[in-house]
């Protein structure tokens, strides 16, 4: 018996030996991916105090970090492209919980910096309050505010501003469902993102008024699990064949869940093509440069009084490169996206392309 | 008009894949605990291995590397464990709580230095439709669409089952959780089992971790939001199921249905006149359900009696 | 026995400079530097009087929540549902902010302040009525709780009681009566600290130098010779879990009252899992806990500034640091006092 016990006991430690070897081998082949980078967030100034850019520190806030390929992904590469650009001093906070919001601006604005961004609506709050404390430190405030609290010292970008883009992307889904039903995944409603809903919804009837357009809310920016079962969902029950996620970490279980079904997938605020090469027809892209880089301009003239406390009413939306679906989408839907959007102006003006707020969701297709 | 038909289909296809990681984490955990381990960390090594093993797949292209990268690491996690609470004997619930944090900080720290470079995502495996049982209706769809891991994950725990209660090994493992000294004396090193019940444990946590990525979703989210709870409700269902592997299926099968559950339903929008806000307490639903059972079966939930208590020999 | 005892000392310190060793030798493979990384944790959490008030002001909850693990901790009830706890406790003192509108801080406060203490107590009854009615262990329902609260209060923050001018998931603003009064003007240092430092001392009071302490703390150390001596397990069991309760709702009262000014979603980044953390690292005493809590405190505001500075450290070493801290010092201890006392 007892050698028996010995004889098992040996072969479990062989067993559990290879496996951990194995295992440290398959680590040790991934390793040199790794090979550590010092990249650091902060871009140190040029040390010549002389510039008069380099006067500058610009802190930025996302919610997120860069692996969404998303929101918070471009708001860091925006930061950059000004501290590569203009020579700022750039912070950037990833990541930031709610609960830290106040705090980490608080110290930003007492360490001197002059402009603080917040990139994400879960900010609003938070940012309107520290602004009015800190009427020395420039705010902006972005992807979408609908309220009218801002302070003098707070820029911010409004609502509705990817629509134009959402209307398009409509118009393209339209054309090209097969099942005719579409599906939109939202993290959380807000208000000021119903309008990027209703954009697309519009856009998706003016090409084919038989279509439905089924929306979820998860009620959560951050659980892949729930976003992936909702889209199983839809797709499934509802047979939707095109989804558009618009909901950060949610959305990637959107878009695992279309990947193993070859569904079509619509993605948002930058080119999403690498989350899913096979399945991404395109995405809404948001033009963040085009907001920033003006009140970017305008700090660095002294002329902020022309943009503060004001909300800007841009269309930042687009449609962005097609890739794998290039030869898929025929001639005649290209030609009438092109025509839409020389239209654009024409269609906001008539009503087409409507700017609905609600503040619930909607609940039937 | 709701198809709710196809709806229930949807439920029941789903929760399959929901079950595997709470399955897999749980059958590891009634090892560790039937020897009288306590592993209070599993949600941790979930979260490690889900990201090792997403690594590896990602940079080596395969997904057996991949996996068994992820085994391993849950393999390590569950030896330093054991080694903190069986050879040096500090609290076991302390040592769990903190294996957590660790192991979620250290995989973490690993996704925020890869993904300086790039993110990484793969191809979850592609669900195996069984011949013939797969045009069945609706169970075919049901049960025999999904991929190896999930089925892998009951044959797991059926064949972990048969050892605990018709070999030898499962004998001793379970006489050193209930009566250490009567086992000692058989002759068992009991702290060598319990070694290799909280290794296995820990190694049965990494596979559930590396099915989440490999075999569910394919990405990593920080925050421990990828296991998102499912390593606890793991240690949960362990009680749930009365520390058996067999009846740990019907436990993790009860908790992967009740997300299904309030998934679809949020996704279908069955409920959305209730307000959107409804489908948290949909979420709430299968642990107050566990929460009842217990209340009502506690007579019949006896832990193993040498649980959490350090054994020194004579 | 009120202190740490005196052999102890060592071993922790010992324990303590073990892991700051393996944390700079983690930071050295992946390129940072120990000496500037460490210096930066130090810095970053007392190095401006900004940064003080953020680390003091941490200390407030996590303090509460610490001292709510560790008083049932004593008698051997282990109760890991303080983040639910704390929850719910601070959902009925917003609730209880919520109604009084006019009535001046003086009265509106303590009143707030007992509605969370009985919030988080009743989220705590079912588990002990488990444990002493139905010796059902409490570790399950204590941790399926934690889920039930989140779930409660997203809920409710997302539905019956969403702001519906606020873009967030959360209520709307607490009377301004009911906020607790800051210490330090614009800094968030508030009167959570003062809250926990006399919980300190009424659970160092209850413990050590009360009858029912001495019977909570036989009830921890040796269950069945303390019934032997007319110990009332039950009764102690019972004791605690309205202290741990109480202490749970208090910090969660102390962060929704203190700062937020709101019921939000997800407004603890798990203080009731650190609190644990943090009464293990102080020994489970009660003044242990508050050296125990400030350290921890100071390792997570220090980690967030070291993140952001220019050696940009992630943060999640940090928090592993903070694991191994508490890992190190425990096994040092158990270590060391296994060869010297020569028990088995």
């Amino acid at each position: 018996m007892e050698r028996r016990h010995a004889v098992s006991t040996t072969i479990v430690a062989i067993v559990v030996i290879a496996v951990l070897v194995v295992a440290a081998i398959a680590i040790a082949i991934a390793l040199p991916s790794f090979a550590s980078t010092k990249t650091v967030t902060i871009v140190p100034t040029t040390s010549s105090s002389t510039s008069t850019a380099s006067q500058y520190k610009l802190a930025l806030l996302v919610g997120g970090d860069v692996t969404d390929d998303g929101l918070n992904d471009q708001g860091v590469q925006v930061a950059n492209w000004i501290a590569s650009t203009y020579g700022w001093t750039v912070s950037v906070s990833q990541d930031v919980a709610y609960s830290s919001q106040g705090a980490l601006m608080t110290s930003y604005a007492q360490q001197g910096y002059n402009v603080i961004w917040a990139d994400g609506n879960q900010f609003i709050g938070t940012t309107e309050a520290i602004a009015a404390q800190f009427p020395n430190v420039k705010f902006i405030m972005t992807p979408t505010y609908d309220g009218d609290n801002l302070t003098k010292n707070v820029v911010a970008l409004s609502a509705g501003n990817q629509a134009t883009g959402y209307y398009l992307a409509g118009v393209l889904s339209g054309k090209m469902t097969k099942t005719g039903s579409v599906g939109v995944v939202i993290g959380q409603w807000f208000t000021a993102l119903s309008l990027e809903f209703y954009a697309y919804k519009a856009g998706v009837h003016s090409a084919n008024p038989n279509a439905k357009v089924y929306l979820s809310v998860p009620g959560t920016w951050s659980d892949p699990t729930i976003g992936n079962t909702v889209a199983m969902t839809m797709i499934n029950t509802d047979h939707c064949d095109i989804l558009v996620p618009i909901a950060d970490t949610t959305g990637l279980g959107v878009i695992a869940a279309a990947t193993t079904t070859n569904t079509t997938l619509i993605g948002t605020v930058l080119d999403q093509v690498v989350l899913s090469p096979t399945d991404m027809m395109t995405s809404v892209l948001l033009n963040m440069t085009a907001f920033i880089q003006p009140v970017i301009q305008h700090i660095i003239a002294g002329t902020w009084s022309q943009i503060g406390g004001k909300v800007q009413d841009l269309n930042l939306g687009s449609l962005g490169p097609f890739h794998n679906f290039d030869s898929v989408i025929p001639t005649s839907v290209k030609t009438l996206l092109a025509q839409t959007a020389a239209q654009m102006g024409a269609l906001i003006g008539n009503g087409t392309m409507p700017f609905t707020y609600t503040p619930n969701p909607p609940t039937s297709p | 008009m709701t198809d709710y038909g196809s709806l229930t289909v949807s439920i029941l296809a789903a929760s399959l894949p929901l079950t595997m990681p709470i399955l897999y984490a749980s059958i590891g955990e009634v090892y560790a605990e039937k020897s009288g381990v306590l592993n209070m960390g599993i949600e941790g090594v979930m979260s490690l291995a889900a990201f090792v093993s997403l690594w590896v797949t990602y940079s080596t292209g395969s997904y057996f590397y991949g996996l068994l990268a992820g085994i391993g690491a849950g393999m390590a996690m569950g030896l330093f464990h054991s080694f903190a609470t069986v050879k040096i004997g500090i609290n076991q619930l302390i040592a769990g709580l903190m294996l957590y944090s660790l192991a979620l900080a250290i995989g973490d720290f690993g996704y925020v230095i890869a993904t300086k470079k790039v993110v990484p995502y793969v191809r979850p495996l592609s669900p195996v439709h069984l011949p013939v049982l797969s045009g069945l209706p609706v169970i075919g769809p049901v049960l025999f669409k999904q991929n190896l891991l999930v089925y892998l994950s009951f044959a797991v725990a059926v064949i972990m089952g048969l050892i605990l209660y018709k070999t030898t090994w499962g004998l001793k493992i379970r006489a050193v959780g209930e009566n250490p000294e009567a086992a000692d004396s058989a002759g068992v090193n009991v702290n060598l089992v319990r070694h290799l019940c909280v290794i296995l444990g820990g190694t049965l946590a990494g596979l559930a971790g590396a099915s989440l990525v490999l075999g569910y979703l394919g990405l990593y989210a920080t925050g421990d939001t990828l296991v998102a709870g499912r390593g606890w409700i793991a240690i949960v269902v362990v009680i749930f199921a009365r520390w058996s592997p067999y009846k740990a299926i019907a436990g993790a099968w009860v908790f992967g249905l009740g997300y299904s559950i309030a998934a679809v339903f949020i996704g279908s929008g069955v409920f959305s006149s209730l307000g959107t806000a409804s489908g948290y307490l949909l979420l709430a639903v299968p642990y107050v359900f566990a929460i009842v059972f217990i209340l009502l079966f506690h007579r019949g939930t006896k832990s193993p009696s040498s649980l959490t208590v350090p054994y020194k020999r004579r | 026995m009120a202190q740490l005892p005196q052999g102890r000392f060592t071993s922790y310190f010992l324990g303590i400079v073990a892991s700051l060793v393996l944390f700079s030798v983690i930071l050295e493979g992946f390129g940072y530097n120990p000496i500037v990384s460490l210096e930066g944790l130090v810095s970053g959490s007392f190095g401006t009087p900004f940064l003080a008030s953020e680390t003091f002001f941490l200390v407030g909850p996590l303090l509460l929540a610490a001292l709510a693990f560790l008083v049932p901790f004593r008698a051997r009830f282990y109760n890991i549902g303080v983040e639910g706890q704390l929850y719910i406790g601070a959902l009925f003192g917003y609730l209880a902010a919520a109604q009084l509108g006019g009535v001046p801080g003086v009265i509106a406060i303590p009143i707030m302040l007992i509605a969370a203490a009985a919030g988080g107590t009743l989220w705590l009854a079912l588990p002990l009525f488990m444990r002493i009615k139905l010796q059902v262990n409490e570790l399950f329902p204590t941790l399926v709780m934690n889920f039930v609260a989140l779930d409660v209060v997203n809920w409710v923050t997302a539905g019956p009681l969403k702001d519906p001018l606020s873009g967030n998931l959360q209520t709307k603003v607490m009377p301004q009566s009911t906020w607790l009064p800051a210490l330090v003007a614009n800094t968030e240092l508030n009167v959570g600290i003062i809250i926990a430092a006399a919980a300190v001392l009424v659970v160092y009071v209850i413990l050590y130098k009360s009858v029912l302490g001495y019977e909570i703390r036989a009830s921890g150390s040796s269950p069945r010779a303390a019934q032997g001596g007319g110990v009332d397990t039950g009764r102690s069991i019972l004791a605690v879990g309205l202290m741990s309760g109480t202490l749970a709702g208090l910090a969660g009262i102390v962060v929704v009252a203190g700062v937020d000014h709101v019921l939000a979603q997800n407004f603890s980044p798990g203080y009731g899992y650190q609190g644990i953390a943090v009464a293990a690292l102080g020994s489970f005493q009660p003044f242990g806990t508050v050296i125990a809590s400030i350290l921890y405190s100071a390792l997570s505001i220090g980690g967030e500034s070291l993140q952001r500075s220019a050696a940009a450290v992630p943060i999640e070493l940090v928090y592993a640091l903070q694991a191994i801290i508490v890992l190190s010092v425990l096994i040092v201890q158990r270590w060391i006092g296994e060869r010297t006392s020569g028990r088995r």
